[in-house]
């Protein structure tokens, strides 16, 4: 899959979700190119089972990356439906695609996504180009 | 010997001031943003066993999260230890002829396995709330630790050095102290402290290990008081936990590049239930 990033919604600490057009309430989850960029030396992931069912802020995602493991947080509350067996097989797929096939779970939601709390496109950039700590972004944190 | 005649008798539990470096004032090493106000120190009384140890900094790091506080620990380890990095299985190690009954826990961090035991290692650990108030990237923490702790170990006679790159090694071997990591530091062209991250929401976990002696028969290390040579004759002798700092001296160099003030503690008798409580009710798991 590849999804246009400017369609996307965000949250503040780089996960990107994007609504199934057919399906509102299935979502799919990935981390951004700028997270991306600055998680040198990509090592290991780990995504929840299908079936588990997760909290909006919960951990989802575990990366190893230059000796540290950071968490990446989910945008939403909802089921794992999917999870991208093929960043699991090759973590790189990660830092090269990240809106496409460096997608990380679908979600099921229980009700529409509420959208109104996550960043769109241009809120997103200039969280990341504005803020004053730019670093504190570097993914997962 | 690998580094120079110790100038103090100071031992590694020891509270005689340590010599100081040559240029110590021009020495400060500062991190790229103010400090923390205060930092907590924990000096464990005691070794602990592995599953002490990570869940006590597992604790640090979920207090971090929550309350916003700071801690630095300097600990050892009560048994021979492998402690493994978050995402490795450890299978090869469990082939190893040594290795293979040594206990096991796994380090909420990344990165290579690690020896700890009694004599074998130094580890230090600290939690901070929020790193990116500290430094410009949280790599670069492991650049701030590492000039302390060369400047530290330099006052008795070692010159360790960064080794600057890293150097992939394929197979990549399941031992820390086999990897060549950029942010590795190195005596006489071995690696004798290795270090990793664990980073939650903006707080983050960092450990560190000195390998202060490889265990017996295990040849492929060697640790800052090892002899450089194995087959030195007979009669001289290595270097001695005397050629150390103490724990206090570490600490407070370590909080003194976090913080302002430390406030040297111990563990409370809830703090030690609760983190007891964690580790009794901790089930096996993948990633333990």
């Amino acid at each position: 899959m590849a999804v246009d990033p400017q369609q996307l919604h965000y949250t503040t600490t780089h996960e990107w979700v994007a609504v199934t057009p057919d399906s509102p309430l299935c979502v799919t989850v990935g981390m951004s190119d700028f997270a991306v960029r600055l998680l040198s030396d990509l090592r290991f992931i780990d995504l929840p089972p299908v079936g588990r069912q997760l909290a909006a802020g919960d951990s989802f995602c575990e990366i190893e990356h230059e000796k540290a493991v950071s968490d990446l947080y989910c945008p939403l509350s909802g089921t794992v439906i999917a999870i991208n067996q093929q960043v699991l097989d090759n973590v790189d797929l990660l830092a090269s695609e990240p809106f496409g096939a460096g997608w990380l779970i679908q979600l099921q939601l229980a009700e529409p996504a509420n959208l109104g709390s996550l960043l769109n496109y241009a809120a997103y950039r200039q969280h990341c180009s504005g803020a004053s700590r730019i670093e504190a972004s570097e993914a997962g944190s | 010997m690998t580094a120079s005649q110790p100038r103090s008798m100071t031992g590694t539990t020891g509270e005689t001031p340590a010599p100081s470096a040559p240029g110590e004032r021009s020495q400060r090493h500062a991190l790229d943003r103010p400090r923390l106000p205060s930092c907590r120190v924990i000096i464990e009384d005691s070794p602990g066993d592995g599953a002490w140890n990570m869940a006590a900094d597992t604790w640090l790091l979920e207090q971090a999260v929550a309350t916003g506080a700071a801690c630095l620990r300097v600990y050892g380890w009560s048994e021979p230890t492998l402690s493994l990095g978050y995402f490795q299985s450890g299978e090869t190690l469990s082939a190893h002829p040594i290795f293979c009954d040594w206990a096991r826990v796994r380090r909420l961090t990344g990165g290579g396995a690690i020896l700890h035991g009694p004599g074998i290692d130094l580890t230090y650990s600290f939690a901070v709330p929020d790193w990116t108030a500290l430094v410009a990237a949280s790599g670069h923490l492991y650049d701030h630790v590492n000039r302390v702790l060369i400047r530290e170990l330099s006052r008795y006679g070692w010159s360790l050095t960064a080794r600057g790159e890293s150097v992939p090694v394929s197979p990549e071997p399941e031992l820390c102290f086999l990897r060549a990591d950029t942010h590795d530091l190195l005596q006489a062209g071995t690696k004798v402290i290795g270090s990793a991250q664990r980073r939650r929401r903006s707080s983050l976990l960092q450990h560190g290990s000195l390998l202060l002696r490889s265990p017996a028969g295990v040849t492929e290390l060697r640790g800052l008081l090892d002899p450089v040579d194995r087959t030195q004759p007979a009669g001289i002798q290595p270097p001695t936990d005397e050629q150390l700092p103490s724990n206090t001296a570490l600490a407070k160099a370590l909080g003194e590049l976090l913080a302002e003030a430390l406030e040297w503690s111990t563990w409370t008798p809830a703090e030690q239930a609760d983190i007891a409580a964690r580790i009794a009710e901790a089930k096996p798991s993948s990633h333990g």
